[in-house]
């Protein structure tokens, strides 16, 4: 199955951390089309708009299953 | 009375759905340094892009971070960025300065200065059925 370029994607990174961003999917979401990053930590998971810099959505959640 | 919360896979799957993502990200199944809760999104993340392909008929493939910078998928990044997100982990791995050599405790991060790997997972149903 052939996939677009990465340049043609809208991501959706998931980390554990803020901090994981930068040092594991910048260069990702930076190279895609538009990233959007679920950040899943002490039981509550947040949705940032990567593109934007905003925080879109925040949801309390069982982080493990 | 225990409430019920959402796991981390549905909360995935919800916002996968609304956001139209045409792709998944992880930091692979070790988490790229071992650190268990990386691990755990990994495998949210693929959880997530089962139930994606299985119940709402939605193929995403997950970029998996390759630890050994090995994958097939090569994402250039911009070094000084990177160097300043190892720098807000000085507080717990030491000494840090922009352009000196990595203390021992960053050496598994010196790789990503240059290049970000990626494997590409499909849904493993989807190669079950081919």
């Amino acid at each position: 199955m052939q996939f677009a370029p990465i340049t043609r994607h809208d991501i959706l990174s998931i980390v554990s951390h803020p901090d994981d961003v930068e040092m594991h999917h910048s260069g990702l979401l930076e190279t895609a089309r538009s990233g959007h990053v679920i950040i899943a930590t002490d039981g509550e998971a947040s949705t940032v708009d990567y593109t934007r810099r905003s925080l879109c959505r925040r949801r309390n959640i069982a982080h493990r299953t | 009375m225990v409430e019920h919360r959402e796991s981390l896979t549905e909360f995935i799957v919800d916002r996968a759905r609304r956001l139209g993502s045409t792709a998944l990200a992880s930091m692979g199944d070790l988490g790229y340094c071992g650190h268990a809760d990386h691990s755990a999104a990994h495998y949210a993340a693929l959880a997530a892009q089962e139930i994606l392909y299985t119940r709402h008929d939605i193929t995403l493939p997950v970029f998996s971070l390759n630890h050994r910078h090995e994958g097939s998928v090569v994402v250039p990044v911009q070094r000084n960025r990177k160097l300043s997100a190892l720098a807000l982990h000085a507080s717990q791995f030491g000494f840090l300065q922009s352009g000196s050599d990595l203390p021992p405790t960053h050496r598994i991060y010196e790789p990503l200065l240059y290049a970000e790997t990626y494997d590409t997972i499909l849904p493993a149903a989807l190669s079950m059925a081919a």
